[in-house]
């Protein structure tokens, strides 16, 4: 086995597992804390309410979308370079029907190339605001780098791939390592916010909207 | 006096929970919290963006409770002094951070080792000792309800002001500076009350409606403050507690 079926075979593999298994298990960790000492997330949950606040904020229906319209414009057009060319993109595509026999949709290549610009352009953005802004730079710390590090990574590499820059194969081989660490490192970063930005905001979205005051 | 630190790391633990583990890790560090803080907006200071509150509690939390004297002054500083608890940059966070709920788990370390900033400790003493965090007396209470009685019934002689009351609908609860500086509310509860026709009582007992003990972080003084609201609804059979702020 050379280092290209290693790459595309098993390390393919071990991100997934490490990101739906330890996915599960955070869930499982979180239900258990939450049910030994933090009761309130299950007696003050609204199902409405939650419901209503994640969407409102998996579309642009809040506060934060009027009143900060470029980060949010950023927010979207991020996650959906991301996730959009991460699930549907050609080349992606192919491989989950060659490797798993998986059979779904596929964008055309033109637009998962204009989604992973706009993508890495919103990358460029966050980044310099994180420089610029004196509040936002307050905050930062290795980790916020290292975040943006793991989702452009995957992103730059493939595009430089897709389009012949670099060595192919090199390129290749990077895109696919940075890739799986992205998915890996999911459960064990921030990058977690996959799976709690839901339970998060149906905590909140339950609790304010439990007190009659929309749901936010 | 060296700082307690075992009892942070005690209190520490106790607080520790599923959204305060979760809320930690996903802050985003986006800075979006600040446009929702009147804080930040009055004075737009990186100290001022709501998640800087969360860095005292990582700080406690990456040194197990053993932090400095000067760390928790800064601490106390910092959850104290820069944030009302209000829950508006919740609002304007993408991820539901309830920043409120983790500068409270903040302050309580501070409670665990009586560094409660005077005033604030000074109201919880009497709430706790008084009934009320203004140490009004009962004279003075049942006085300036007939005082504001007597105002209304010059325009409406029907007009009742009950009190203890029981079997009524609402029990009424308000803040004890109606009585101490702005009597004129009370005059405007019992006018809305009496022209609604509602079943309502005012109550000698547990009639304080802030919680002073909430607002320091002190957990068992809120749960003592909350109690005596709960058993005075109890003992006058209430269905409801209507709570004016
Ligand atoms: S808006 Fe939310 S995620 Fe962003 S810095 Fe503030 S608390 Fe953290
Ligand atoms: S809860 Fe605190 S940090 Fe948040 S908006 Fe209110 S005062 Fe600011």
């Amino acid at each position: 086995m050379n280092v290209y079926d290693l790459a595309t075979g098993p390390l393919v593999w071990l991100a997934f597992a490490l990101c739906l298994g330890g996915l599960s298990v955070r869930t499982a960790l979180f239900l258990r804390l939450a049910r030994e000492r933090d009761k309130p997330v299950f007696t003050g949950f609204e199902p409405r309410w939650a419901g209503l606040s994640i969407l409102h904020w998996l579309l642009p229906l809040n506060v934060t979308a009027l009143e900060s319209p470029w980060v949010t414009l950023a927010g979207f057009l991020f996650h959906a370079g991301l996730l959009l060319v991460g699930f549907l993109g050609l080349g992606h595509a192919v491989f989950w029907n060659q490797a798993w026999g998986l059979n779904w949709w596929s964008i055309p290549d033109g637009l998962s190339d204009v989604l992973t610009l706009a993508s890495l352009a919103a990358v460029l953005f966050f980044a310099l605001r994180r420089l610029v802004r004196p509040e936002v730079k307050a905050l930062t710390s290795a980790g916020d780098w290292l975040a943006l590090a793991l989702a452009a990574a995957p992103m730059l590499t493939g595009y430089l791939t897709a389009h012949g820059y670099g060595d192919p194969e090199t390129m290749f081989l990077i895109h696919v390592c940075s890739g799986c660490a992205l998915i890996a490192a999911i459960p064990f970063t921030r990058l977690s916010h996959a799976l709690f930005f839901f339970l998060s905001r149906a905590v909140t979205g339950s609790d304010f909207g439990k007190r009659q005051v929309g749901a936010w | 006096m060296a700082l307690d630190t075992i009892k942070i790391s005690e209190t520490l633990a106790a607080k520790w929970g599923a959204r305060l583990g979760m809320w930690l890790e996903i802050c985003a560090r986006c800075g979006l919290c600040a446009k929702g803080c009147h804080f930040f907006q009055s004075d737009p200071r990186p100290e001022h963006v709501p998640a800087y509150r969360l860095k005292p509690l990582r700080q406690v939390l990456a040194a197990k409770g053993n932090i400095s004297e000067a760390d928790m002054a800064a601490l106390v500083d910092t959850v104290y002094g820069t944030c009302t608890m209000c829950q508006r940059c919740t609002m304007y966070c993408p991820h539901g951070i309830n920043i409120a709920f983790m500068v409270r788990a903040t302050r309580a370390l501070a409670v665990s080792v009586g560094l409660t900033p005077k005033g604030l400790a000074s109201g919880l003493a009497n709430a706790l000792e008084m009934g009320n965090n203004l140490s009004i007396t009962a004279e003075e209470y049942q006085e300036t309800l007939d005082w504001q009685l007597e105002e209304v019934q010059e325009e409406m002689p029907e007009a009742a002001c009950p009190v203890d009351q029981e079997g009524v609908r609402s029990m009424v609860t308000f803040h004890p500076r109606d009585i101490k500086f702005y009597p004129g509310n009370l005059y405007s509860y019992l006018k809305l009350y009496n022209a609604m026709g509602e079943d309502f009582t005012f109550t000698s007992q547990g009639w304080d409606s802030t919680n002073i003990g909430l607002f320091a972080g002190d957990d068992a003084a809120a749960g003592t403050l909350a109690g005596r609201v709960v058993a005075a609804g109890e003992r006058l059979k209430v269905q409801r507690v209507v709570t004016a702020e």
